[in-house]
């Protein structure tokens, strides 16, 4: 706890910046919820609430948790199928992931720097342009009325568990691998 | 090999990856379109993270630039990494060492690995590291670490084996415009005293045996019909023999911009001291009183003996000896020899040492090195203060009596200090009394 409150009080402006951004992009996803759907009180309160956790805690499983619980307050809230904020909802989703990310990644006093906030920027509109593509198609799936049916949900979900099995193959395994070689791959110079 | 040095995925790679995989799942099973755009920038970024993951790791290395430099000046900690596809934000830690500023003061630097860095296949971060005091400071430990596009995997931190820079004192403004007592040379500013092999004109006198044939000076010896040289001075420089107390260490030091201890005091007014008369093209010898670093550098000359001098001062630790031979103290002084002794006379055996010297005839100039504001050391307590108040009353009498023996006891005071004390020593004879 006293390392968490001197990593605050140490924090450098940038830094304090990216914590804004990460309540700032929930409370954002929050509003956006409540013009799309329908919401409580208490779900504004307790998603603010979790906010300031996490923007307190970026390099913790607590955003994990707030993305989870936000994906399921849209699942829940929202009937439409397709609506023009899932587009605003999902930007907000990336920048509290980037957010979060940046944060967890670099010490708390130092300074961010400037190109790194800017080449950030341009990867965000990137990912959010992809996302706008993927948006619009499932519009003209909505107008055009294509059936989804059992056969492609299944085809679905074994191209998401291939995903999966995938990654764990070539991510964790290699990461497993490296972890308990015998061989150092670090090569300290001096 | 560390655990963390390897590329190990973050909690943002597996927060993306764990969303977005619920997300598809739950907007599959729940025929929901709108979910699947939800988490469709987290399943972008899972694919591009994936895709960027940096296959080595790098490595890497932390030095100090320059490695001997003043008290006060400028260094750098300079931490290299190895450049590797992959790599986006290059973070380093610098840990808070005694008597070592940090520039930025939280140690912490980030940085960009762009084009640059890829051409030159080096990431260069470096932090300021000034010593603030003299002595062998310790820079670091160190972390350094890495990450990849969007923080997903992240190498380190590694942490980096300190470094050690070595502070020179930084010599207290001094000058001094007299002469050093018994001057026995020609090498320096000071005239040798007695004749003998040397460039400077003496005298010319009939020819003795022994004499070169080179010295014989003809037109004299025509004129009066016997052979006559001429006699130099020898090519011989004075010796200044700087004794160093570092029995004790009272007061807080400041570093280099603060106010100063009694060692900081003896150490940098031995510097002064040092300096000053190898600049003249004196020789000078260094002699350290103290249990852990009882060090004697031998009497030389010039630039290089000067830095030694200098480098031998920054090793002094301070620790309090029970007894110094006296033999040893006297050891390669020879007649003629001005002994300047710096110490902040606590220590009784510095004065008896002093008084030892003066009475088998040296010159012996004693610097007082306390200092005004020092005040009472540990705890103010009030049996403390009193101890301390008697301690100095007992090492006023102790001054007075040496003084009265014929040593004298000059406070360091900066230019000019010893300036009186070496004429009024310049004119007397070995024996006297200076106050």
């Amino acid at each position: 706890m006293r390392e968490l409150y001197q990593e605050l009080t140490t924090a450098s402006r940038q830094q304090a910046v990216l914590r804004a951004v990460i309540l700032g992009s929930i409370l954002a996803f929050t509003l956006v919820l409540l013009i799309a759907g329908e919401s409580s009180t208490w779900a504004m309160v307790i998603l603010t609430l979790l906010g300031v956790a996490t923007a307190v805690n970026p390099h913790t499983g607590l955003p994990s948790f707030v993305l989870l619980i936000l994906l399921a307050t849209w699942a829940v809230g929202v009937d439409s199928l397709w609506t023009p904020w899932s587009l605003v909802a999902a930007v907000c989703m990336l920048v509290l992931h980037t957010a979060c990310a940046v944060a967890a990644v670099t010490p708390a006093a130092a300074p961010v720097p400037r190109e790194a906030l800017a080449r950030y920027a341009v990867r965000l509109g990137a990912v959010a342009a992809g996302t706008a593509v993927l948006w619009l198609m499932a519009g003209a799936q909505q107008l055009g009325g294509v059936p989804g049916g059992v056969v492609a949900s299944i085809t679905a979900l074994l191209v998401l568990a291939l995903g999966l099995g995938l990654h764990y193959v070539r991510i964790t395994r290699t990461s497993e691998r490296e972890a308990l070689g015998p061989g150092s791959p670090g090569r300290p110079n001096s | 090999m560390q655990p963390s040095d390897r590329w190990a995925a973050t909690h943002a790679h597996v927060r993306a990856l764990l969303v977005a995989a619920v997300g598809i799942a739950a907007s599959v099973i729940g025929q929901r379109s709108d979910l699947l755009v939800l988490v469709t920038p987290l399943v972008i970024v899972v694919v591009w993270s994936v895709l960027t993951r940096p296959a080595t790791v790098p490595t890497r290395g932390m030095t100090v630039s320059p490695p001997v430099l003043r008290e006060g000046d400028r260094a750098q900690l300079v931490v290299r990494t190895e450049h590797v596809p992959g790599m986006d934000l290059v973070a380093t830690s610098v840990a808070d060492s005694p008597w070592v500023r940090l520039r930025p003061t939280h140690g912490s630097r980030v940085h960009l690995a762009g084009a640059e860095d890829q051409q030159a296949g080096t990431v260069r971060l470096t932090t300021g590291a000034d010593p603030q005091r003299w002595g062998t400071r310790r820079i670091g430990p160190g972390l350094v670490g890495a990450a990849s596009p969007w923080g997903a995997f992240r190498w380190g931190p590694v942490p980096l084996p300190e470094r050690s820079v070595r502070a020179l004192p930084n010599p207290s403004v001094f000058d001094a415009s007299a002469p050093a007592p018994h001057p026995r040379g020609l090498v320096g500013l000071h005239r040798s005293l007695r004749p003998g092999e040397g460039s400077e004109f003496a005298s010319i006198r009939p020819f003795q045996w022994g004499d070169r044939l080179k010295r014989i000076h003809w037109a004299r010896s025509l004129r009066s019909g016997e052979l006559h040289v001429t006699s130099s001075y020898a090519d011989q420089d004075t010796h200044v023999a700087v004794i160093v107390d570092a029995h004790y260490d009272l007061g807080v030091s400041g570093g280099a911009s603060g106010s100063p201890s009694s060692l900081d005091h003896t150490v940098r007014a031995a510097a002064a001291i040092s300096e000053h008369f190898l600049h003249q093209g004196d020789r000078v010898s260094l002699q350290v009183f103290s249990a852990r670093t009882p060090v004697r550098v031998p009497v030389g000359a010039g630039r290089r003996h000067g830095r030694r001098i200098l480098e031998t001062l920054s090793t002094i630790v301070p620790s309090p000896q029970e007894e110094t031979d006296h033999r040893q103290v006297r050891f390669g002084l020879r007649a003629g020899t001005l002994v300047v002794m710096i110490s902040a006379l606590i220590s009784p055996q510095a004065l008896t040492h002093a008084a030892m010297l003066a009475r088998s005839g040296l010159s012996v100039v004693v610097i007082d090195a306390l200092g005004q504001d020092i005040t009472s050391p540990g705890e103010q307590e009030p049996i403390g203060i009193l101890a301390w108040r008697i301690r100095m009353l007992e090492r006023a009498r102790e001054v007075r009596r040496i003084q009265q023996a014929g040593v004298p006891v000059v406070p360091w005071l900066g230019p000019g200090s010893l300036d009186v004390v070496l004429r009024s020593l310049a004119r007397r004879g070995r024996q006297g009394m200076v106050g």
